[in-house]
């Protein structure tokens, strides 16, 4: 009887504590977010992924940094020259410390360049962003001098992800980083615990060189589904959510307990396709007995392209969570061509077909991926009508992306859906459509080896150009040669949105990918 | 009290047809399955759109409500999907696809099951050994599990997953047909056949098989809605048919992003489609039981 007595108590107590605890909680300062992908790991040179990238921002630093339009920003440098076209000169940010007390100082720039080149087993290595550096020189503690090997314009977005960790850290190894022992930063949070696809717990740093950020603690909630992570919010299970649906966004807006904030993202989604082989696997036109590719011929991809009447889908599928491409980079406050749109034109693209040699067009089958933005599926039945309408009979094929990119490097699809970020104007170009070079970093989405000459010259003449003027010229120059040999078909640009609890927080789009919750701003009670 | 009322000429049909009408239910079911068989293969006539042709399609009807009018003027009694297609007729050309597919496979997987069931029940030793240790190795994986094996394998598509449920479905017929043909061998007319030097196919399929069939057409009915089942759980998990050429599972899987959104009859109508297949399947596979089950009779 003692015993039932004794538990009844505690029970009560603890209904006691739960109820006085519930306010308690509300001003804790604690931030829940729900992300679509969390980080692969902790170690900031590891894996070249957006997911890290975003997530890893929150408690590592570079030398610069971009902000929510995608312009750099100082970070860990105040302020940098340029001495020679390939000499930097960075003046470093005076009295940062890292988590761990240790002073930041340009020695610790130096290590973390060398560090990417040594980290092991990298399934996307971030050489890509260090390959041009000659050499780094320490002049002073807080000064640095970089030489690349050639002029360098947007040498600032590549050191942008490069993630300064400490150069005390030196012999720690990814899984270390893992563990999270050796994940040390300069950030506004530091990581507290992490279990991969499940949660990540930040907690303020409470020396960091800035302003205080107003959360005492984050909680990093992995939740792939769109709907399960729409559902969290609206259970207030968290407080923020990114990737917010198309299907839901309208919803969410009407409400007045949530708050919705979209951006269009720096990013770009394009159809590739097989430019170079006599016979491609998934284009054919067997009805008039010839097997040969049709989308060698310039004038066929071209009419492809007119085919598509990209306003009225990106309308239809994504709703307001996308915008029409009509070029590579044709969004945001990036170095624009000013080229007329070349918008939907079927009689055009009927005309195209006939001089292209297939006035009775051809059979496709277009691949896409499933699974990596909300859409995706419809969107690619959705150019597949647009190419049936014209009279090029499609069929689609989706699948994830893990089976569809490696089955594009090996040349398994005629045309395929892909995409990348477009961080500066020329990104995307030197990514998609120039002949590819493991060494220069050139053309790592080229997984269909198109390859021209005079668009090679103009872009590796612009990608050293440090005029800016004429750098665009160079830009427009290429603009139009893609659009003539349509070696890709731009489709869209996506939207990013992000939606938060109005009671607890609110949070202004970013161009990126990415959630970086020291911005995340305490709603004012 | 028996129900059977003496007919002037009572052939084993006769009988047969009168004991399945004996449950309303049963005779509802059968109904439904003939009105859905007639449905799927009139499709092409009576469909009010080639839901499998783009051209047919428009994506500004994409998501309309049902009863909505097309930009063209055709009515879409239960909506359109996101691409702009017909759930009706998406349903009806759905319906083929899952008919197809489950009645397909259902009967070449028949064929084979019964086959080597009839053979591992007759021969024995070591014939029926290996035949029937295969069968139990195949019955103890999950069928899902063991179709999505074969369709990461061998990739999509309606051959693809026609195979996949042969593969998964023989084994329960094999079963099925080697306890039936176990207890048929012994008898008097099998032993009178024997004696008269038939040759042995002769023994088993025309003396053998017949009288082990019914408790395979049992089993047949109830491997049909099975297959059905699975070829949808396939499509849904995006494994099966091409996305274009969706069948009842993939029209399903394709609404359930717009559920929470109150778009519901995406996937609302072809989940009730096959609901009403399979419910009507099974109904008469219940009743075609106690039919041909004589120990179930009273």
């Amino acid at each position: 009887m003692r015993v039932a007595k004794f538990s009844l108590h505690t029970i009560r107590a603890i209904f006691l504590l739960l109820i006085l605890g519930c306010p308690i909680q509300g001003f804790s300062q604690e931030l829940r977010v729900g992300v679509q992908v969390g980080p692969t790991t902790l170690d900031p040179h590891f894996f070249n992924y957006f997911a890290n990238i975003g997530n890893l921002g929150n408690i590592y630093e570079a030398l610069v940094t971009e902000d929510r339009e995608g312009k750099i920003q100082p970070q860990l440098a105040t302020s940098w020259e340029t001495v020679t076209p390939t000499e930097w000169l960075f003046h470093l940010r005076e009295g940062v410390k890292f988590h761990n007390g240790a002073a930041f100082g340009a020695q610790d720039v130096a290590f973390s360049i060398a560090r990417t080149k040594t980290v092991q087993g990298s399934p996307g290595s971030f050489v890509t962003f260090t390959a041009q550096i000659k050499a780094v020189e320490v002049i002073g503690p807080l000064t640095l001098k970089i030489t690349t090997f050639s002029p360098a314009p947007y040498f600032l977005f590549d050191l942008a992800r490069v993630f300064i960790v400490s150069a005390g850290s030196s012999a720690a190894s990814t899984a270390e980083y893992n563990q999270g022992t050796a994940a040390i930063g300069t950030g506004p949070f530091r990581s507290a615990s992490w279990s991969q696809n499940a949660e990540w717990m930040l907690q303020r740093n409470d020396a960091w060189w800035g302003a205080a950020p107003p959360w005492a603690s984050v909680r990093v909630r992995i939740i792939p589904n769109d709907a399960a992570r729409v559902a969290a919010l609206l259970a207030k299970d968290v407080d923020l959510i990114d990737r917010v649906p198309s299907s839901d966004m309208a919803r969410l807006e009407a409400s007045k307990q949530f708050a919705v904030s979209s951006r269009p993202g720096l990013e770009v989604f394009v159809l590739n396709i097989d430019t170079q082989r006599e016979t491609s696997p998934f284009a054919r036109a067997p009805t008039s007995g010839q097997t040969k590719n049709p989308l060698r011929e310039p004038a066929i991809r071209r009419a492809l392209s007119l085919a598509i009447n990209r306003k009225l889908l990106v309308d239809r599928v994504f709703e307001q969570s996308a915008v029409p491409a009509f070029e590579l980079s044709d969004v945001g406050d990036q170095e624009r061509t000013g080229l007329a749109p070349q918008d939907y034109d079927p009689v055009q693209a009927k005309a195209l077909l006939a001089e292209g040699g297939f006035p009775d067009g051809f059979e496709l089958t277009l691949h896409g991926f499933s699974g990596v933005i909300a859409g995706d599926v419809q969107l690619i039945q959705g150019v597949a009508q647009f190419f049936s309408r014209v009279g090029v009979k499609t069929r689609v094929e989706t699948m994830p992306p893990t089976v569809l990119f490696p089955g594009a490097s090996r040349g398994e699809w005629s045309i395929y859906l892909t995409g990348s970020t477009t961080p500066y104007a020329i990104a995307p170009y030197k990514f998609f459509v120039m002949t590819p070079n493991p060494d220069k970093g050139y053309g790592s989405g080229n997984r269909l080896r198109f390859s021209n000459d005079r668009l090679d010259d103009v872009l590796s003449k612009a990608l050293v150009t440090m005029d800016a003027t004429e750098r665009l010229g160079l830009i427009k120059q290429a603009a139009t040669l893609v659009r003539e040999l349509a070696p890709v078909i731009p489709l869209f640009h996506p939207v990013y949105s992000w939606a938060s609890n109005r009671e607890v927080a609110d949070y202004e789009a970013w161009a990126l990918p990415f959630t970086r919750v020291m911005y995340a701003r305490p709603t004012a009670r | 009290m028996s129900a059977t009322v003496p007919l002037k000429e009572e052939t084993p049909f006769r009988r047969f047809v009168w004991e399945f009408s004996s449950s309303s239910l049963a005779v509802a079911g059968f109904l439904t399955a003939v009105v859905i068989t007639l449905m799927a293969l009139l499709a092409p006539i009576l469909a009010p759109q080639n839901p499998y042709d783009l051209v047919h399609l428009d994506i500004m009807d994409g998501r309309l409500p049902p009863g909505s009018e097309s930009m063209s003027g055709m009515t879409f009694w239960l909506g359109t999907d996101d691409q702009g297609r017909d759930m009706l007729s998406g349903i009806m050309y759905g319906l083929r696809i899952s008919l197809g597919v489950g009645v397909g496979s259902a009967v070449i997987a028949g064929l084979i099951g019964s086959a080597l069931g009839l053979i591992a029940a007759y021969l024995g030793g070591k014939t029926e050994t290996a035949i029937m240790r295969l069968v139990d190795l195949q019955l103890s994986f999950p069928s899902i599990l063991v179709a999505l094996m074969i369709l990461a394998f061998l990739g999509k598509g309606v051959m693809n997953v026609m195979l996949a449920l042969v593969i998964v479905e023989w084994a329960r017929y094999a079963r099925t047909a080697r306890s039936a043909a176990l207890v048929e061998r012994r008898r008097e007319y099998m032993e009178a056949a024997a004696c008269l030097a038939l040759p042995r196919w002769r023994l088993l399929f025309r003396h053998l098989l017949p009288n082990c069939l019914p408790p395979l057409i049992v089993i047949g009915t109830i491997q049909i809605a099975r297959a059905i089942t699975l070829e949808a759980t396939l499509s849904f998990l995006g494994l099966g048919v091409p996305i274009t050429e969706p069948s009842l599972g993939l029209l399903i899987a394709n609404g359930y992003q717009y559920m929470l959104s109150g778009k519901y009859w995406i996937s609302f109508y072809p989940g009730i489609a096959l609901l009403v297949t399979i419910v009507a399947i099974n109904l008469m596979g219940d009743q075609l039981r106690d039919v041909l089950n004589p120990r179930l009779q009273k």
